[in-house]
C-alpha cells in the first residue's frame, strides 16, 4: 500500500498529469473516429516515447488506452458506426436511444459506464496482478513455453469467424517471429543478406503496418461521408434514476469485462457483447432490448472499459499481453528496457505501482475530460477522411522511421500493410500474428532452453505439473473452439434452410 | 468453389513450403538435436497443413452466387485504384524522403493525396498539408529530439 501511495505521488508531478490528460483526449478522438482503432493509437504513438521517461511514456499511453475505450461509444451513439470493435455491443441500444433524440442521456451514461467499469478495472488489476506474478516467480523455462503455448491456442481460438484461418494467422506470425538470429546458436534464419533483419522483423514498423497502414488502405476506397443523426449534447452526467437502473449491470459488466480481459486474446468486444448479453438475459423486460435500453447501453460501456484493466494483469504478471493493445504496450515496456512479467516485480516495482496507479488516474481524467470536452469529441467525427487518412500515412512513416532512422523499416511497414490489407479483406485475423510476434520467441527460446538442460528430452515437460495443466488446457481451448465454430455452423445452415436471415 | 479461400490457401502452402524449403539448409544440432531448423521447419508444416485444409473446404464450398464485380476503372473515382496510388505514394514517400527531406517530401505526399481524395479547394489543401508537416516536424524534432531527414532544406534549417 506504500508503494502505491509513494506511485500517486510520482503520478501527481504536473508533467505525469499533461501526458495522461494528452493521451486521454487522443486517446478518446482515435476512439470517436470510426476505422481508427485503440491498437491503432497506441502503434502511432509508441513512436513519441522513444527517448522520454518510462513513467511517463506508459502513462501517456495508459491515458491513450483507457481514453479510446470510451471514444469508441461516441461513434457508436451517434453515427451507427462503432468507433473501435469494442463498442459493437454499445451501437444496438446507444444509436436507437440517439434516434429518439436521448444523444446526450446515452453519451453521459457511456462516459459514466466507462469510467466506473475503467475504474473497477484498474483495481482489480492492482490488487489481482502482484498475486499471479507470485506464482509466477517459480516458473521455470518449461513453463513459460507452456504458458505462451495456452496463449496462443486462446488467441487463434476466439479470434476470427474461421477456425482455420485464425491457426493459419497464428502459425504465420509465429514463422515470421523465427526470422533473425536463432535464440540459442544466434544462426540468421531466413534474412536473405539482409541485415536490418538480423534482430528480427522490426516490432514497432511491423504493428504499424499490420493496424495502421491496412486501415488506410482500406479506408481510401471510401468515400461516402457518415450518416449522422441530429444529436442535442444537453446533458452531461446520466440522471440519478438512470444510474439506479443501472447500477447491477455496471458492478456485473466491470467485474466481467475486467476478467474476460484477463484471458490472453480475449479483447473489449467479447467482453462487451457477454456483459450486454448477461443484462438482457437477466432483465424483467429482455423484449425491450435493441429500442434503446440504458441499461444494455451501460452493461457494454462498463465492461470494454474495465476490460483495459484486466488485459493488464496477464501483461504485467507473466509477460503474455491480454489483448492486441497491450500487445503493443509490451513494445513500449521494451523500448524502455522493460519486460514485462515476474522479473518487473522483482527488479522494477517501483514502475509496476506507477503503472497501476497511472492507470487508476487515467480513468478519473478519462471522466473530467469526457465531461469538459463531450461537445468536441461528438463533433470529431465529422473530421474529413480526406485530411485524417494521409496524416495518418506520415505519421506512419515517421513513427516506422525514427527509432532506427532506416528507410527499410518502412518499407517493411509498408508491406506488412499490404499484406495486413489483403488479409483483413479476406476475413483473416490480424491480431493472433501480432501475438504470436511476442510469444513466438518466448515458446522457442524456452522451448531450447528447456532441452538444453534435458539434453534433448522433451520428456522434461511432463516431469512439470504446471506446464502439463496449461498444455491440456491449450489442446481443450482448441477443441472446444472448433466444437462451438461447428455448432455455430450447423445452427446457421438450418436456419438457412427454414428461410430465417442470418443474425447480425 | 470459394476463389478467395483456395487462392488463400495456395499461398499458405507456398509460404510454408518455401520456409521448410529455407530450414532444411540451417545447420543441424548434433548435441540436442533441435537445432535452429526444428522450429521453423515444424511451423512451415503446420502452415502448409492449415493451408490445404482451407484449399480443401474451398474447393468443396459450393459456388456462391456470382458477384457483381465492377470492371476496374482507371480513375480516382475507384477506390481500388485509390487504394493501389496510396501504396506507390507512401513507397515514393519512403524513396525520396532522404534526398528530398521530410518537410518538402511530407507537404507533397499530404496535398497529392487529399486531392486525390477530393479536397480540391488550393488554400486549405495547402494550409492543412504545410500545418500537419508541420506540426509533425515539431513534435518528433525539438519534442522528441529525433531527428528527420532534412534533405534540401539542410542549411535552412541547422
Amino acid at each position: 500500500m506504500d508503494l502505491l501511495l509513494h506511485s500517486f505521488g510520482n503520478v501527481f508531478h504536473p508533467s505525469v498529469m499533461l501526458v495522461i490528460a494528452m493521451g486521454v483526449a487522443v486517446g478518446i478522438t482515435i476512439g470517436a473516429l470510426p476505422g481508427l482503432t485503440a491498437t491503432m493509437g497506441v502503434a502511432l504513438l509508441v513512436p513519441l516515447t522513444f527517448g522520454r521517461p518510462p513513467l511517463e511514456s506508459l502513462a501517456m499511453l495508459l491515458g491513450l488506452y483507457c481514453g479510446a475505450m470510451y471514444g469508441g461509444s461516441i461513434a457508436a451513439i451517434l453515427v451507427r458506426t462503432p468507433g473501435t470493435p469494442a463498442a459493437a455491443a454499445t451501437v444496438l441500444e446507444g444509436y436507437p436511444m440517439a434516434q429518439r433524440g436521448e444523444a446526450g442521456r446515452a453519451l453521459a451514461m457511456a462516459l459514466f459506464a466507462s469510467f466506473t467499469g475503467g475504474l473497477t478495472g484498474a483495481l482489480i488489476m492492482t490488487f489481482l496482478s502482484p498475486m499471479i506474478s507470485h506464482v509466477a516467480l517459480e516458473f521455470s523455462t518449461v513453463e513459460y513455453f507452456a504458458l505462451a503455448v495456452f496463449g496462443l491456442s486462446v488467441i487463434v481460438s476466439i479470434s476470427g469467424k474461421s477456425i482455420v484461418k485464425g491457426l493459419m494467422t497464428g502459425i504465420f506470425g509465429l514463422l515470421i517471429s523465427t526470422i533473425g538470429a536463432d535464440p540459442i546458436s544466434g544462426y540468421p534464419r531466413f534474412i536473405f543478406g539482409q541485415m536490418d533483419l538480423f534482430e528480427g522483423p522490426p516490432f514497432i514498423p511491423t504493428l504499424i503496418g499490420l493496424f495502421a497502414v491496412s486501415e488506410v488502405i482500406a479506408n481510401v476506397q471510401v468515400t461516402q461521408s457518415l450518416q449522422r443523426v441530429r444529436a442535442v449534447v444537453d446533458r452531461y452526467f446520466p440522471s440519478w434514476a438512470d444510474i439506479k437502473a443501472s447500477l447491477v449491470p455496471i458492478g456485473r459488466g466491470s467485474v466481467l469485462g475486467a476478467l474476460i480481459g484477463a484471458i490472453p486474446g480475449a479483447g473489449g468486444d467479447i467482453a462487451a457483447f457477454v456483459s450486454y448479453g448477461e443484462t438482457k438475459r437477466t432483465s424483467k423486460h429482455p423484449e425491450k432490448f435493441g429500442t434503446g435500453q440504458v441499461e444494455g447501453l451501460a452493461a457494454s460501456e462498463c465492461a470494454n472499459n474495465a476490460c483495459s484493466g484486466g488485459a493488464m494483469i496477464p501483461l504485467l504478471s507473466l509477460g503474455v499481453p491480454g489483448d492486441a493493445v497491450t500487445a503493443v504496450l509490451l513494445g513500449a515496456f521494451v523500448i524502455q528496457g522493460l519486460q514485462p512479467g515476474p522479473l518487473l516485480y522483482k527488479d522494477h516495482i517501483d514502475i509496476v505501482y506507477n503503472v497501476f496507479a497511472s492507470m487508476i488516474v487515467a480513468n478519473f481524467a478519462l471522466l473530467a475530460i469526457g465531461l469538459v470536452g463531450i461537445r468536441l469529441f461528438a463533433k470529431v467525427i465529422l473530421v474529413r477522411r480526406a485530411i485524417l487518412m494521409p496524416s495518418i500515412l506520415v505519421l506512419s512513416v515517421v513513427g516506422a522511421y525514427a527509432m532506427r532512422r532506416d528507410v527499410f523499416d518502412v518499407y517493411f511497414m509498408l508491406g506488412c500493410g499490404v499484406v495486413g490489407y489483403f488479409m483483413q479483406k479476406h476475413e483473416f485475423p490480424l491480431s493472433p500474428i501480432l501475438l504470436a510476434l511476442i510469444l513466438g520467441p518466448m515458446a522457442e527460446a524456452n522451448l531450447r532452453r528447456s532441452l538444453v538442460v534435458s539434453g534433448g528430452d522433451f520428456g522434461i515437460i511432463l516431469t512439470r505439473p504446471i506446464a502439463v495443466a496449461l498444455l491440456v488446457l491449450a489442446v481443450a481451448s482448441l477443441a472446444a473452439s472448433f466444437y462451438n465454430h461447428r455448432k455455430i455452423a450447423r445452427r446457421l445452415a438450418e436456419q438457412a434452410a427454414r428461410g430465417e436471415p442470418p443474425p447480425g | 468453389m470459394n476463389r478467395a479461400n483456395f487462392v488463400s490457401g495456395a499461398i499458405g502452402v507456398a509460404v510454408g513450403g518455401g520456409a521448410l524449403a529455407g530450414a532444411s539448409e540451417f545447420p543441424p544440432d548434433v548435441v540436442m538435436n533441435v537445432g535452429p531448423a526444428f522450429f521453423p521447419s515444424m511451423l512451415a508444416g503446420m502452415l502448409v497443413l492449415a493451408s490445404a485444409i482451407l484449399m480443401v473446404g474451398a474447393a468443396l464450398e459450393p459456388a456462391a452466387a456470382a458477384e457483381a464485380r465492377a470492371p476496374l476503372r482507371w480513375s480516382f473515382a475507384d477506390g481500388r485504384v485509390r487504394a493501389a496510388v496510396t501504396v506507390a505514394a507512401v513507397a515514393g514517400f519512403t524513396l525520396v524522403l532522404g534526398p528530398l527531406g521530410f518537410i518538402p517530401t511530407s507537404v507533397l505526399f499530404l496535398a497529392g493525396m487529399m486531392a486525390m481524395l477530393g479536397m480540391r479547394r488550393p488554400l486549405p489543401l495547402l494550409a492543412v498539408s504545410v500545418g500537419v508537416t508541420a506540426a509533425i516536424w515539431l513534435i518528433f524534432e525539438k519534442l522528441l529530439v529525433l531527428s528527420l531527414p532534412a534533405g534540401i532544406l539542410d542549411s535552412l534549417l541547422y
